[in-house]
């Protein structure tokens, strides 16, 4: 599945608001379909990397290839890269003014040039597939939380991205809705091939849908491999410690 | 003082063709700022700086000066420069131009209440600029906005008096024409007065309708 060259690479990226530096020589190579937890205390930037990838936030130095195409300068062909990343964020974002149907055609008609029919074909499937079909006409309001973040993730999907980008997509639900996301994901995670990257602070769901787990800590990877050595058997002080802390919440 | 119905009914055919004008004003007006608001404030956020300079000096100077005297300078002052239009143009030019600096604050404060995060959805959807305006952003800006502009069309219809100084025969002009004709004030202007309450009073509980309607959600 994986082949030589990595599908994201990350080199010497440097990122900084203000005088609050968040990533500094951060490096990340992400094979194609390659799944990658990424974990780590909060501030540690996680969640920018996500963003940077995305584009929702410049950065300041290195450079972060997407299929070989340079991200670092807005061009046509970094535009074109981006088009293959799809995001999925801690608060939904749905857009609360349209139904769960015209949230996840609306950008597939627009973007991706389908026909409404092909769209609401498509939207019916990825609808479907995260358990909502009968919510079709709802709007975003109507919907539990646990609910909205499937809708969100169908919407990502809708532009059938390589690259899927959850960013802790838990952390805004109650615990009882948490579970019913996080199945989605793990079956995405089984059936589709997808390159995911994803920021979470569920260490049992990093272990069991990942790849490999990254570990950050000040805007760096301090320890990285497959999760059973990082969750059995950490090498790196700060990892233990954190995942100590969290396993005694 | 004595108030006399008969001379009030036979005038009043006249003060409704003035109110004919004050609406065609009042509506021009209102369609020109609700349009120039919108483009000042879209100037405002576009970050280049000519643009935003401009739009922000725009609505400086529009608000900090009175309609009147806008008036006076746009019929009296421009034709010195060659530039002259008919007095109902001149009149709702000036109105629009006046009320879209005051509507460009609306529709600012209305667009900074989108949650940054739709923004960041439709970019991560891969939207352009223009669907995100017109698909996403506007469409939830805007209802909040309408009890707002309500009362601002409120507002204008209570400005438009000021129009008979240019010579606009609108509703408040024609109640001067027949007081200056028949040396009669009473009737005149008590019944301009009682048309502009019959109008503004159900017009501003209409207002405070949409407001309970877009002001919760």
């Amino acid at each position: 599945m994986a082949t030589d060259d990595p599908l994201v690479r990350f080199r010497a990226v440097r990122k900084a608001f203000g005088s609050n530096v968040v990533l500094e020589h951060f490096d990340l190579d992400v094979a194609d379909g390659e799944r990658i937890a990424l974990i780590g205390p909060s501030g540690s930037g996680k969640t920018t990397v996500l963003r940077l990838l995305m584009g929702l936030d410049g950065f300041d130095g290195g450079e972060i290839e997407l299929g070989g195409a340079p991200l670092s300068r807005a061009t046509p062909q970094a535009k074109l890269a981006r088009r293959q990343v799809g995001m999925v964020f801690q608060h939904f974002n749905l857009f609360p003014h349209l139904t769960v149907m015209r949230n996840v055609t609306e950008a597939p008609r627009r973007v991706l040039g389908l026909s409404d029919a092909e769209a609401r074909a498509q939207a019916a499937e990825l609808l479907n597939l995260v358990g909502l079909h009968a919510k079709h006409d709802a709007l975003p309001r109507q919907l539990s939380g646990g609910q909205q973040q499937r809708v969100a993730i169908a919407r990502a999907l809708a532009m059938r991205p390589r690259v899927m980008l959850f960013d802790e997509i838990t952390s805004a639900l109650d615990p009882e809705l948490v579970g019913e996301v996080l199945r989605v994901v793990r079956q995405l995670a089984r059936d589709s091939g997808m390159t995911m990257l994803i920021v979470t602070h569920e260490m049992s769901f990093a272990r069991d849908v990942s790849d490999r787990v990254v570990f950050m800590e000040h805007g760096r990877v301090a320890e990285q491999g497959p999760p059973a050595v990082i969750f059995r058997n950490p090498r790196n002080d700060r990892t233990r410690a954190f995942l100590q802390a969290i396993l005694e919440r | 003082m004595s108030f006399d119905f008969a001379f009030a009914w036979s005038i009043l055919p006249d003060l409704l063709r003035g109110a004919a004008v004050t609406a065609e004003a009042t509506f021009g007006g209102m369609a020109l700022a609700m349009a120039g608001g919108l483009l000042l404030a879209l100037a405002r956020r576009t970050g280049r700086r000519p643009l935003t300079a401009i739009a922000r000096g725009y609505i400086s100077a529009v608000r900090n000066t009175p309609l009147l005297v806008q008036l006076y300078f746009i019929f009296y002052v421009l034709p010195l420069a060659g530039l002259r239009f008919d007095a109902l143009a001149t009149g709702v030019v000036t109105l629009g131009l006046h009320y879209s600096a005051f509507l460009a604050e609306v529709y600012r404060a209305g667009i900074d209440a989108v949650p940054h995060g739709q923004w960041e959805a439709a970019q991560a959807l891969g939207l352009s600029r223009s669907d995100t305006w017109r698909g996403i952003v506007l469409p939830q800006a805007i209802p909040p906005m309408v009890p707002v502009f309500g009362n601002f069309l409120i507002g204008m219809f209570k400005d438009t008096p000021l129009l008979a100084t240019i010579t606009i025969p609108e509703m408040f002009g024609a109640a001067e024409q027949i007081a200056g004709d028949t040396y009669r004030y009473n009737e005149p202007y008590t019944l301009v007065g009682l048309i502009f309450l019959a109008i503004s009073y159900p017009a501003a509980l209409g207002v405070r309708g949409l407001e309970r309607r877009f002001g919760h959600r």
